[in-house]
């Protein structure tokens, strides 16, 4: 009998703390959304002046979406200010928002994109969803490394163009002048579909990652905006 | 002693075992009945129009509580006679995927008698071309 007691304690015992180990290894990602249509960003919160305003809708007509740079512990920390990534040159920008101007909410989903392995891996609460193969920036046009958020999603009319059936604009752009006004825009990167599947796997894009079509379009049906997204 | 010892932490074991892990089900309890419904459409316009319709009807009448997540858009709905219901949601005007959520039950803060299986649909922008770089 106590044999068995004793059993069944290191069995519970184990379970507790692999419960404490699992949730303790995932923090999911804040991410903040505009309540305001004007959300000033500072590049302190004791400093005087914005340096930039935001607006919300962007010129492109979606409600504005910004990352928060800390964990959930930072933002509790203060809870007046939040520090964001922003969606501008130069990559890697970040600054502080005021937190009655946006409503915060979590976001369980990473994107990782290896440059090297020209692999996109989807994961949710810390596993792994699935892994794919991608398309990545040529030599001269190469995709740049950091951390970023998918802030538009995008059904192209096309469903057969260079986009394939659906595309994610990134907060990040490119650093290359072949690539800084592509198709008459401003440099955005994408995670977007493709029409040459053949591309897969190549260094073949403007700086953008191509995925297969079947995986955007899956992407398409589980992934919020502000879903971060860290290139190596 | 060592008995009453070993008694003790056995109950806290199992506890640790049955504490449900986030979900908030509650373990070694009746689960609530899990049930189908449909949406349609599930790729809109920021603002269109998507109708949830339960496949399969709450055991008898009552609400149906919906949420689009922690925080967002929801409310309840009445069901017919017979336990059946129809929800009209106005998508949200941030593009991306969101989850649908919706149980059975009396009241608001009751117990769910019945729970729907989780539902997607994605808001897409789809007035202009991508201008990445491809």
């Amino acid at each position: 009998m106590r044999v068995l007691l004793l059993l069944a304690c290191v069995v519970g015992a184990a379970a507790l703390i692999a419960r404490h180990n699992s949730s303790e290894a995932f923090t999911p990602a804040w991410v903040a959304t505009a309540a305001v249509a004007d959300v000033a960003v500072y590049p302190t919160p004791a400093a005087p002046e914005p340096t930039m305003h935001l607006t919300s809708p962007t010129a492109d007509g979606d409600p504005l979406v910004l990352l928060v740079a800390g964990t959930a512990k930072d933002v509790e920390k203060d809870d007046a200010w939040l520090p964001v990534h922003l969606p501008v040159r130069p990559n890697g920008s970040q600054g502080w928002v005021r937190a009655a101007d946006v409503t915060v909410s979590t976001n369980d989903y990473r994107i990782l994109i290896d440059l090297d392995d020209r692999k996109l891996t989807l994961t949710h609460e810390g596993e792994v969803v699935f892994k794919t193969a991608i398309g990545v920036g040529k030599d001269n046009t190469p995709t740049p490394g950091g951390i970023y958020y998918i802030d538009e999603l995008i059904q192209p009319t096309e469903a057969n163009g260079l986009y394939g059936p659906f595309a994610y604009g990134l907060s990040g752009f490119s650093d290359s002048p072949a690539a800084a006004n592509f198709r008459g825009g401003d440099g955005a990167l994408g995670i977007h579909g493709t029409n040459d599947p053949d591309s897969i796997g190549k260094q073949t894009s403007h700086g953008c990652i191509r995925v297969p079509n079947d995986v955007i379009s899956h992407m398409a049906t589980i992934l919020p905006l502000g879903t971060p997204v860290e290139i190596v | 002693m060592k008995q009453w010892i070993a008694a003790v932490a056995f109950m806290g074991a199992m506890v640790g075992l049955w504490v449900p892990a986030t979900d908030g089900a509650i373990g070694g309890l009746a689960q609530p009945a899990s049930l189908s419904a449909t949406l349609s459409p599930t790729y809109v316009q920021p603002g269109a129009q998507i109708t949830a319709t339960s496949t399969q009807p709450c055991p008898q009448p009552m609400q149906v509580f919906w949420s689009l997540g922690p925080g967002s858009l929801s409310g309840s709905v009445q069901t017919n006679t017979e336990g059946s219901w129809v929800v009209r949601i106005t998508a949200p005007r941030t593009p991306g995927a969101y989850p649908f959520f919706a149980y059975c039950a009396f009241n608001q803060g009751g117990n769910a008698i019945a729970m729907y299986n989780q539902l997607n649909f994605t808001v897409v922008a789809q007035n202009r071309p991508p201008r990445f770089t491809g």
